[in-house]
């Protein structure tokens, strides 16, 4: 399978008048053609910011080191982190297409649904506006709206969470994109909701064959979905594998932790990871996560381990990683 | 033996939004009849999704609001019919931990007085070293230290906050704690840390709990019985291992089949689900424009709640 997208050490700071904190450090990704990859990890792991990085929407006071290549096709390679500022435009949108968590604060509340679908297909595509309206119409019917053409003149107050996370995939899908970026697409929705938009997603990547990286804090929803998954904790990926293997024979300490703190079986004591996420500006010297680590020895405490290959495909971030 | 705590009798709550010229013409049926036993020092859970009423009805049975009708009975008292030292006796045997642990406190107070209050209003030390010492023993019992007293919210994680709410519920030694949605607003490996204190308390306490929950996984580690509500309306209750092993409303079963579960691969499925439906039928089962079996007479009339295989069903179906 070769690679769609590469994210090749990606380390992202912020700056400040007083300091420079490190939000994302050395953050390796491939994305294969027509992969379903998961990015899972809690809140403050870098899992949206690696996103934005891809993207070049990261928030101002940011600067970024690495690359990020995209293979529109065998002989184009395009580095997105060097590109112009210009050229921007020609990617989002045309090549990457993105789902964000907030159906409600991501569409523009005073513009039809019929406007905001058919704007990337006028920018992207040349279409005329009328040609573009037509299109909308096809691609609400896609997402499975129920009557289009009435959703079309719609403003999104008058759409459910759902639909107008469904306008948002309509919007994302519309110049058929290589990569779909979804941020947890589903967060802010109801269960049987969830499902049907997963469901959605996964139906339009069989038949377009796009990529997706989606990103998630729920396992059960990356076990259901993805081929390769990669768990962040403090802005580095910690265990990269297909999503068998990290279900089956997790390797990190803190996968194994999150895997224990699902309340899968009734009345089992929980086995939840001791202590919190320490803030980017506190990290320990060593491995990361060795303050909350069971298996710590001294040596994580002196010396952050690297993402070592363990077998094929399965990557770890832990000295340990094969005697625990 | 089985000791009832709690007990609501046909509880409805209706909300009149907006009133035309001649008189009400709009109502939201929140919570549309209800009758439900809280055993004591069992877990009692109600799920739904948003807009089922779950948390309408939390907040009816912690007296936060009346009922547009029906009854609540706390130890076989009418709740609306307490006054005095009863209702003060009633507000310290009841309490209440909130979904999100950043608003639930006052970010003015620090520790110290946030968890002294109740102590004080409800006369239940005699000075300072005991309010001082007591409250020492709330911090260390919710997995806090003692020296976090004179600290202030902010300085607090989501999760520690979570704690502190969870504190301030038991220092009246209460005997039922409501708690709505305490675990949404945290991180997986937080809840797991929260969900095992709840756990603990429950057991050494005997604490009885209504737990308010749109996470099904959750619900079915610690519940003991579950109430599935839509549209205001309980559909089914059961014990928590028959509901999960043998669901017999088709509403709980869209609900269980909708969890992503790991490895069954059914998102991945052809099947279609039914595109959501968000508005109130006029008449019939409250369930029967989203129903898969959907038959003539659920159009015309609602089912009655009844009993069926220990469990309590409202569906013509079963």
């Amino acid at each position: 399978m070769s690679s769609l997208l590469r994210i090749e050490n990606l380390s992202v700071f912020h700056y400040s008048d007083t300091e420079r904190v490190q939000i994302l450090s050395d953050v390796s990704i491939h994305i294969g053609t027509s992969e379903v990859f998961g990015v899972v990890g809690e809140s403050g792991c870098g899992k949206t910011m690696t996103a934005l990085s891809v993207l070049r929407l990261l928030p101002p006071g940011m600067t970024v080191e690495g690359r990020v290549i995209i293979r529109p096709s065998e002989s184009q390679e395009i580095d997105l982190l060097s590109l112009p500022e210009s050229q921007l435009p020609g990617i989002r949108g045309k090549y990457i297409g993105m789902v964000f968590q907030e159906p409600m604060t991501s569409l523009n509340p005073v513009l039809s649904i019929g406007s905001q679908v058919s704007e990337p297909l006028i920018y992207h595509e040349g279409l005329s506006k009328k040609e573009a309206i037509k299109r909308a119409v096809e691609l609400l019917r896609r997402v499975k709206i129920p009557e289009p053409e009435k959703v079309v003149r719609y403003y999104p107050h008058q759409l459910s969470g759902g639909m107008r996370q469904r306008v948002m995939i309509a919007i994302a899908i519309s110049c058929s994109p290589l990569l779909l970026i979804a941020d947890e697409p589903t967060t802010a929705l109801d269960v049987t909701i969830q499902a049907e938009i997963l469901r959605l997603l996964m139906e339009l990547q069989e038949s377009t064959g796009m990529s997706i990286l989606l990103i998630t804090h729920d396992l059960s929803i990356v076990a259901e979905t993805c081929q390769r998954v990669a768990v962040m904790y403090a802005g580095r990926v910690v265990e990269e594998a297909s999503v068998r293997e990290i279900f089956t024979t997790p390797m990190h300490p803190y996968t194994r932790g999150l895997l224990q703190s699902l309340p899968l079986q009734r009345g089992k004591k929980l086995n939840p990871i001791p202590g919190v996420v320490p803030s980017p500006r506190e990290l320990p010297r060593g491995c990361k996560f060795s303050t909350r680590c069971e298996y710590r020895v001294e040596e994580c405490e002196t010396r952050e381990p690297s993402l070592q290959r363990i077998k094929d495909g399965h990557k770890v971030r832990c000295i340990r990683a094969d005697r625990i | 033996m089985r000791e009832i705590i709690l007990k609501a009798e046909g509880v409805k709550r209706y909300y009149y939004p907006r009133k035309g010229i001649l008189g009400r013409v709009d109502h939201v049926r929140a919570v549309d009849g209800v009758s439900i036993e809280v055993q004591k020092g069992k877990v009692f859970s109600l799920v739904g999704e948003s807009g089922s009423g779950k948390s309408t009805l939390a907040r009816l049975l912690l007296r936060l609001e009346p009922p547009t009708e029906g009854k609540i009975y706390f130890r076989d008292r009418d709740i609306w019919s307490l006054k005095g030292e009863l209702l003060k006796e009633f507000r310290r045997s009841v309490q209440v931990i909130f979904q999100d642990p950043f608003s639930s406190l006052n970010p003015r107070m620090n520790v110290y007085s946030i968890l002294s209050e109740p102590l004080r209003i409800h006369e239940l030390v005699r000075n300072r070293e005991e309010l001082t010492e007591r409250i020492g023993e709330l911090l260390q019992t919710v997995g806090l230290k003692v020296e976090h007293m004179y600290r202030y919210p902010h300085e607090f994680s989501g999760g520690q906050r979570q704690r502190l709410c969870i504190a301030r519920a038991i220092a009246l030694e209460p005997e039922l704690i409501v708690a709505d949605e305490p675990l949404s607003a945290l991180d997986v490996s937080i809840q797991a840390q929260i969900l095992n204190l709840l756990g603990e308390l429950k057991e050494k306490k005997g604490l009885t709990f209504i737990f308010v929950s749109h996470d099904l996984k959750v619900v079915e580690y610690f519940s003991d019985y579950i109430a599935v509500m839509y549209m205001g309306k309980v559909v089914e209750e059961a014990a928590a291992e028959d509901l999960f092993r043998n669901p017999l409303h088709p509403y709980t079963r869209m609900l269980l089949d909708a969890l992503p579960s790991f490895g069954s691969g059914h998102l991945r499925s052809r099947e279609r689900g039914s595109i959501e439906i968000t508005t109130r039928p006029s008449g019939g089962c409250v369930f029967h424009l989203r129903c898969p079996e959907v038959m003539e007479v659920c159009r015309r009339e609602p089912p009655p709640l009844r009993e069926r295989k220990g469990a309590r069903v409202a569906c013509f179906r079963v």
